[in-house]
């Protein structure tokens, strides 16, 4: 008897998420005719796709306990690194004008052209590696180290070229951020590949169990025989590297790299994997709830667009949807979970 | 053998916090060997003008971090209130007078009203944290995205200028030779110390913050601290918006971007421990004066905001990580 009592509130609270993203489609359609309209999917997914990346690498860090704070500033920082490598120009001809060069659209590539952005990539994880070993080195909460981080990245980019964008991009980045393969549009393809890969990297493989493990007792972790550094350092890098492809992505959406876009997109990443049903406090989530996170955010803000509120109304129902959809939560499913 | 362990360990603990106090001098004495000036009288109050926006919301952030909780929605609240304070002095903004004064009500009464709204949306944080059980980083980021919504939402974005004369003096008056902000600030560190050192209050916030569990069984409600904590963040960040308000002479929903990430840095490198319990009004009036000077300095040397902005995220690392070790050390 009490067994068929608690089933369908286990089923709620296990699929709750799922169940509130098809009420948002439902409400969305009814509400707007528009909203099933190619352009309208397509402009959805494209725009979550960044907040979604970002937050595929936050879940990681998330579900291991610790939080990063420098994303954002890793998307201005890598931008930037990226646009100043296409116009390598500035470092061989002008070393003089490094810091008051605003580009041309003549593109001089530092190295050849897959190479560039290899190297964005590996800077960015540098950092990462850095912040994650800081914090794991010295038992500083990653909270504080990332935000340093955050505050420095952010620096670095801006003085890097006086704040100045710089223009011209490649062709294909034009592709990764414009294209659209089966009429997909790219970056929706390149977020749902990455959420694919991650999904099995966490499910399936011993890298995925030993990030669960640290996550949710890092000590019994240790005392079976996992070695803990490196699930406490590696989400640091996944994170720093999602952050680093989705600056990439933006400077082909831009046609130009731009120190100071995303900026508190750190916080928009964060709530979204916490919407996803991921605990700060490690251990527990999934990177289908934070997909699915992405898109009820993203949804919500769609509707209000839909139906033409202005920006700052906007602003405000996003921070009670935040506390709302986690007090629903903790309703169904009677825990603590974040 | 109790005895002889606490005293070593207060030993210890008053060599790390004295060497923040020796960092603090020695920030001092570069300043005054680089700038001739900086050791005059006026110019020092100045400076405790310049420190007393951010030390407002860094001694609500402290009774926040004792409780073992963290406030990001402070620098929005700010914003807020600055709003609020310049709109119910331009209440005719709605019917298109946008350059005479028009007061709902007399100043005084906006000021109470101000801050209590600042206080309730505090209090409201708490009730969100203790009552729905979600964790402060994500009630309070909520709050942040809320209020930040809020001031634009009601200003419509635009920056309402002109404040009252008894606004600008809570800004920019002063009491003598002394900035009143600097007098408002001293004063409140000092009522914030003695009510965290010397009342049950106090006592059982610091309790409450160490160890919840232990608190609650010898009948301490944590989370009555907790709600408490978090008023008196929000009610301080509702002065520093009205004062801040004056300073600017502009009702602003963009001003203060970030704060809350200064607050925080600002009580972290005083050393009040993140874990709760730990800490006090003076040891982050130590931190907002070494990132204040600091700040001071590096404009003195003529570096631009961003590259300061870089140094200050390398200072704050190496503050954190010498702290750290020193805390090690001393364990």
């Amino acid at each position: 008897m009490r067994i068929t009592k608690e089933k369908p509130v286990e089923l709620l609270s296990k699929y709750g998420l799922y169940f509130v993203l098809l009420l948002l489609i439902v409400v969305s359609a009814i509400l707007s005719p528009l909203f099933f309209s190619y352009s309208n999917i397509a402009n959805l997914l494209t725009y979550n796709s960044f907040t979604g990346l970002l937050s595929l690498g936050m879940t990681f860090v998330i579900l291991t306990g610790g939080i990063d704070l420098s994303v954002g500033s890793m998307v201005g920082f890598s931008s930037i690194l990226y646009a100043t490598m296409l116009h390598g120009a500035i470092f061989t001809f002008m070393p003089d004008n490094i810091f008051i060069y605003t580009g041309s659209p003549q593109l001089t590539p530092l190295f050849p052209q897959g190479i560039n952005i290899v190297v964005v990539f590996l800077i960015c994880s540098v950092f990462g590696f850095i912040s994650g070993s800081i914090s794991y080195k010295f038992r500083i909460h990653s909270f504080i180290v990332t935000l340093c981080f955050m505050i420095f990245i952010r620096g670095l980019a801006v003085s890097y070229t006086h704040g100045q964008p710089l223009f011209g991009m490649p062709e294909y980045i034009n592709f990764i951020a414009y294209g659209t393969f089966l009429s997909i549009p790219m970056p929706a393809i390149i977020w749902l590949t990455a959420s694919v890969f991650s999904i099995f990297l966490l499910r399936y493989t011993r890298f995925g169990r030993g990030i669960y493990a640290v996550g949710g007792d890092e000590e019994a972790a240790r005392l079976s025989g996992i070695k803990s550094a490196i699930y406490r350092i590696m989400p640091f890098i996944f994170s720093a590297f999602f952050a680093s492809l989705v600056g990439i992505m933006m400077s082909g959406r831009m046609a130009c790299g731009d120190p100071k876009i995303a900026q508190g997109w750190e916080l928009d990443a964060i709530a979204a994997v916490v919407i996803g049903g991921t605990s700060l406090f490690g251990g527990r989530g999934t990177i289908g709830g934070t997909v699915v996170g992405v898109l009820i955010i993203g949804l919500i803000i769609n509707i209000m667009n839909l139906l033409e509120i202005d920006a700052y109304p906007q602003q405000m129902v996003k921070g009670v949807i935040i506390i709302a959809a986690l007090a629903l939560h903790n309703l169904l499913s009677g825990r603590r979970y974040s | 053998m109790i005895k002889t362990f606490t005293g070593v360990s207060l030993v210890k603990s008053s060599r790390v916090s004295l060497g923040r106090y020796f960092a603090l001098l020695l920030l001092i004495g570069i300043a005054a060997f680089m700038a001739p000036g900086f050791l005059t009288l006026q110019n020092i109050l100045n400076l405790l003008r310049s420190f007393s926006f951010l030390g407002f919301i860094s001694i609500g952030m402290t009774f926040v971090i004792l409780s073992a909780g963290l406030d990001l929605s402070v620098a929005s609240l700010l914003a807020l209130c600055s709003v609020l304070t310049a709109l119910f002095q331009h209440w005719g903004i709605y019917l298109g007078h946008t350059t005479t004064l028009s007061y709902i009500f007399p100043f005084p009464f906006i000021l109470i009203t101000v801050l209590l709204i600042g206080s309730f949306l505090g209090f409201l944080n708490g009730i969100v944290i203790t009552k729905l059980k979600i964790t402060d980083f994500v009630s309070t980021l909520g709050m942040m995205v809320f209020a930040r919504g809020l001031a634009f939402a009601i200003s419509g974005g635009r920056s309402i200028f002109e404040v009252g004369a008894e606004t600008l003096f809570m800004g920019r008056g002063m009491v003598g030779i002394i900035p009143f902000v600097a007098c408002l600030w001293v004063f409140a560190i000092m009522f914030c110390t003695i009510v965290l050192k010397y009342t049950a209050f106090g006592q059982r916030l610091y309790v409450s913050g160490e160890n919840p569990e232990a608190a609650r069984l010898s009948g301490v409600d944590p989370h009555i601290y907790k709600i408490a904590a978090y008023t008196i963040s929000g009610f301080f960040a509702a002065l520093a918006g009205v004062c801040m308000t004056g300073r600017l002479n502009v009702g602003e929903p963009r001003v203060a971007q970030g704060w809350e990430l200064d607050a925080i840095a600002a009580v972290v490198i005083g050393g009040t421990s993140f874990a709760g319990g730990q800490g006090s009004v003076v040891k982050t009036i130590l931190g907002v004066a070494i990132i204040g000077l600091i700040r001071n300095i590096l404009s003195l040397l003529g570096i631009l905001p961003s590259p300061q902005q870089m140094i200050m995220g390398l200072v704050l690392l190496f503050a954190v990580i010498l702290q750290r070790l020193g805390e090690r050390n001393s364990d």
